[in-house]
């Protein structure tokens, strides 16, 4: 195996390591990119938090974790003063006795809002934050009722608001769970439908990787053009094994490339690695690598090569909704996603169909070579 | 040695080379001359199994070409018309790639050595800043890193100037007579083939080549 390693990839090895961090880079540029532009389109609003109830306490949370709203936490009065400066788009109030209202179902001012003349975002932010706190009075109101039972059938100490309203709470997590558009790896993202996330980190990495991996395999072409072939009639090992060798050679460097790739998202992204995402990353590789070796085989000259490779990556990112979710695609017709290989990889699985299609391919690959070679 | 009887090669419906026969044996150096589209590539092709026949009989040091390729193959160096080196990488990369793929090993010392026997010197540059003179010599070189015994050169020598032309003759000579090469060579030029051929081999009907190269005292056959 020594003239495997030896060979191209060690005349060649600076650019070829560039293009193996590439995928990882630009995906964190694409990421980080996307994150800031989120966070300046967020609105900026201040949270003045008068009471330290349970019911308080749990409205905030709900607010701070609203996708679009920036929330700060500050008194009144240097609220005030920054909205008057346009520095926030508006100010909310939870006042002292907020519980107290809500678990006696008095609706009426349970916030106090703000705004200037300049508050774009208000009337948008005010519904977002009275819907929430609606929320706490229905569920108190609930609550309120069921106690009411208990208290008349003299069954009261079996029950307390805490519990029914956690427990409210609980069956709106998993029903907003369900509204999600599809997760990857369902980690905490999906927990909310209004966050589900533009972009995915793996969706992004993919495309990448895809086109990444069609440039790597030009040196099927550079290695096999017209005027070199002659000289392979006259080697100890034939271009065809040497090609094999090279494919098993660079699926081994870009698998290493690959894991690696996983403990960074893992560490940057919260992303996470598991043995089954392990091989469901491993199948991907296998699949595009197969791919690009078996369409490198094909063309003659490398610019084609190099369209048609980008246009069949971005082709397989769109149709495996990578980049935008196509769940309404997907629900009408469910075996699209079974055309792309980026899908199985998005959802840990693994593209069977892509494999046995593409390593049939490969032996008649192996096959036809043995014969066209004089 | 080598046999070769009644070939014929046709492409489509065009007869190029017709009921050739000819014989070639150790430390032997033979041109082989013909006007432009005469065959002379496609008999080099033929004699170094890049393409068959389509009838005879070939035989390199009794091996038959049509049951015995792989091993008649270890024994041919052929080298192309068309300049066949990556242009991309530097003398030394070309050689130590195909070194790596070869069936000889060879030290990078020996392969640096084979060059400078040819008086290609320029071992760290790259290809694409080569003269033509040099790419010529380093297309010849590969095609030598498997010591083979029989050497098929189309054209080594086209398009380069005196100096070099002489010092591949030279290097050709030494190779035949020390080394005991067989060599057959295309060239256009007709006193580098009267100064380093042994004899000549002239392809197609015409007799123009004959008749110059017999004045000049070498001898001659004309393959049809
Ligand atoms: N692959 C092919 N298909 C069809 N005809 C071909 C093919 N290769 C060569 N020929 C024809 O065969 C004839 C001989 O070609 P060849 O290349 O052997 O000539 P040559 O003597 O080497 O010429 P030159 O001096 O120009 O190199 C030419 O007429 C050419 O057109
Ligand atoms: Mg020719």
């Amino acid at each position: 195996m020594r003239w495997m390693v030896l060979t191209r990839f060690r005349n060649e090895w600076k650019s070829i390591v560039c293009w193996l961090l590439l995928p990882i880079v630009m995906t964190l540029l694409v990421m980080k990119s996307v994150g800031v532009w989120q966070e300046e389109t967020k609105v900026p609003i201040a949270l003045v938090v008068q009471e330290e109830t349970q019911l308080a306490k749990q409205l905030v949370d709900e607010i701070v974790n609203t996708e679009l709203l920036h929330v700060h936490f500050m008194v009144l009065d240097e609220a005030l003063h920054k909205l008057e400066q346009h520095e926030l788009d508006s100010v909310f109030v939870i006042r002292e006795g907020y519980e107290e209202s809500v678990l006696s179902n008095r609706r009426n001012q349970l916030i106090e809002a703000y705004s200037s003349n300049q508050s774009f975002a208000y009337q948008a932010v005010v519904e977002t934050i009275t819907s929430l706190a609606q929320q706490d009075v229905a569920r108190s109101k609930a609550s309120f009722v069921i106690k009411q039972l208990f208290v008349d059938y003299g069954r009261e100490s079996e029950w307390d608001y805490g519990e029914i309203i956690g427990k409210s709470h609980e069956r709106q997590q998993n029903e907003a769970l369900l509204r999600t558009s599809f997760s990857y790896y369902d980690k905490e993202e999906t927990s909310n439908d209004s966050t589900a996330p533009l972009l995915q980190v793996w969706g992004v990495w993919t495309l990448f990787a895809m086109i990444t991996t069609f440039f790597l395999f030009d040196w099927m072409l550079k290695e096999n053009r017209p005027s070199m072939r002659p000289r392979w009639l006259f080697t100890a090992i034939s271009f065809r094994r040497y090609a094999l060798g090279m494919l098993l050679f660079y699926t081994a460097i870009l698998f290493s490339v690959d894991v690696l790739t996983a403990f960074i998202f893992l560490a940057l992204f919260d992303e996470a690695v598991t043995i089954r995402i392990l091989l469901s990353l491993y199948a991907f590789r296998l699949t595009v690598n197969v791919l690009a070796f078996l369409l490198a085989s094909v063309y003659r000259q490398l610019f084609m090569y190099y369209v048609s490779g980008i246009a069949i990556a971005l082709f397989l990112i769109v149709i495996g909704g990578a980049i935008l979710p196509l769940d309404g695609l997907m629900r009408k017709w469910p075996w699209i996603e079974l055309l792309s290989p980026v899908q199985s990889l998005l959802t840990g699985s693994i593209p069977i169909g892509w494999l046995i299609a593409l390593s049939t391919l490969l032996v008649l690959w192996m096959w036809k070579g043995g014969k066209t070679i004089a | 040695m080598l046999e070769v009887e009644g070939l014929q090669k046709r492409y489509k419906q065009k007869t190029v080379l017709e009921n050739c026969s000819l014989q070639m044996k150790q430390g032997e150096i033979v041109g082989l001359v013909g006007e432009n589209g005469a065959g002379k590539s496609t008999m080099l092709q033929l004699l170094a199994t890049i393409m068959q026949p389509t009838k005879g009989e070939i035989r390199l040091d009794g091996l038959s070409y049509k049951e015995s390729v792989k091993e008649v193959r270890r024994k041919i160096g052929y080298v192309p018309q068309d300049i066949s080196i990556w242009e991309e990488f530097t003398v030394e990369q070309n050689m130590l790639f195909f070194e790596r793929l070869s069936w000889k090993k060879r030290t990078q010392e020996e392969c640096r050595q084979l060059c400078i026997d040819m008086q290609l010197t320029h071992w760290k540059e790259g290809v694409q800043s080569l003269s033509g003179g040099m790419k010529r010599k380093l297309n010849l070189a590969i095609s030598l890193l498997h010591d083979p015994i029989l050497l098929l050169l189309d054209e080594p020598t086209v398009g380069i100037d005196l100096k070099s032309k002489t010092e591949i003759g030279t290097y050709l000579h030494s190779l035949a007579k020390n080394k005991g090469k067989m060599i057959m060579y295309t060239s256009h030029d007709m006193d580098e083939i009267t100064n380093v051929c042994d004899r000549v081999y002239s392809i197609g009907k015409d007799s123009f080549y004959m008749d110059l190269l017999q004045e000049k005292g070498i001898p001659v056959e004309q393959l049809r």
